[in-house]
């Protein structure tokens, strides 16, 4: 959000700044309504009487936390369902043969968006997913036009169904 | 732990002083606020406003632009005749449970005595 305002006092401005900056791992909207709301509060104030309001207002970094600390109660409240995980699961491992690559892909951005899973989780859940379909792809151009080719072709499609249900029910007990 | 034990208090009723605040009268984020810190039952405005954002997404209270003053153009919160139904539900539930939480543990609580007294038929309902 931009919080230079010219009717903002220096004290009001930096105040508003530093919430802005502290607020960042609050959601967009909550982010703008308290630093708007506030911004709103302190224009046109003194250099006075800003210092007096912005002192009850408190440390920008104790706002953070408490607007942080709300939304986890909040996210605490809400019943936890699998169903994300569920579908995650059937377009990582079904995409790979019904949309051949994209409907992987699919699954895989899925994965990156889950709001649950952990950042290392999703990193994991995707190197190894992303490994299956490398080594599997790999042994395919490999073996193709060989003897044997017809063992490229198996480890094709079923390297990939393995890693996949792997990394699916890895994601499933993650989901928290 | 006393601090956790008012935390988890708070939890639960906050919701419902904001509806019970809003029901006086409509009012601008910062003056809840201010009434809330004040009574001590959040401890920043930060507590409040994914708060207001929650009562909104339920439909218990509505937000509108209030820009009569030029200088500070406010948005003010009002409940809404679903935030008062709301409210009237945990208004009806609060008061028989507040008398026999009060009653098990208030300073007048018998010691020895029948600990069926307080208020059982609101607590069932």
């Amino acid at each position: 959000m931009n919080t230079h305002d010219p009717a903002q006092g220096k004290l009001a401005s930096e105040y508003l700044k530093e919430l802005d900056t502290a607020l960042a791992a609050s959601p967009r909207a909550v982010r703008d309504d308290i630093v708007s709301d506030i911004a709103g509060e302190l224009r046109g104030l003194s250099e006075t009487d800003a210092r007096e309001r912005i002192a009850r207002l408190g440390d920008p970094r104790a706002i953070a936390a408490d607007a942080v600390a709300e939304q986890r109660t909040e996210a605490d409240a809400r019943p936890v369902t699998k169903a994300y995980p569920t579908v995650t699961a059937v377009v990582l491992t079904a995409g790979w043969y019904l949309v051949p690559f994209f409907g992987w892909v699919a699954g895989l951005i899925m994965i990156g968006v889950g709001e649950r899973w952990t950042g290392s989780v999703k990193r994991t859940a995707i190197l190894a997913s992303v490994a299956g379909a490398v080594v599997s792809s790999a042994a395919f151009i490999l073996l193709r036009g060989m003897d044997y080719g017809i063992v490229g072709l198996v480890i094709l499609l079923v390297v990939p169904l393995i890693t996949n249900i792997f990394v699916s029910s890895y994601l499933r007990a993650r989901w928290s | 732990m006393t601090s956790d034990v008012g935390t988890q208090l708070r939890k639960g009723v906050v919701e419902y002083c904001v509806l019970g605040l809003l029901q006086r009268e409509p009012a601008y984020g910062w003056k809840i606020s201010e009434r809330l810190v004040e009574l001590g039952l959040i401890g920043s405005i930060g507590t409040l406003y994914p708060l207001l954002a929650r009562l909104r997404d339920r439909k218990l209270i509505a937000a509108h632009a209030d820009e009569s003053d030029s200088a500070r153009p406010r948005k003010y919160y009002t409940l809404t005749p679903q935030g008062l139904t709301e409210l009237s539900e945990f208004r009806a539930q609060w008061r028989p449970f507040a008398s026999a939480v009060d009653g098990l543990i208030g300073d007048d609580a018998p010691l020895d005595g029948d600990l069926s007294r307080p208020s059982e038929e609101g607590l069932t309902r």
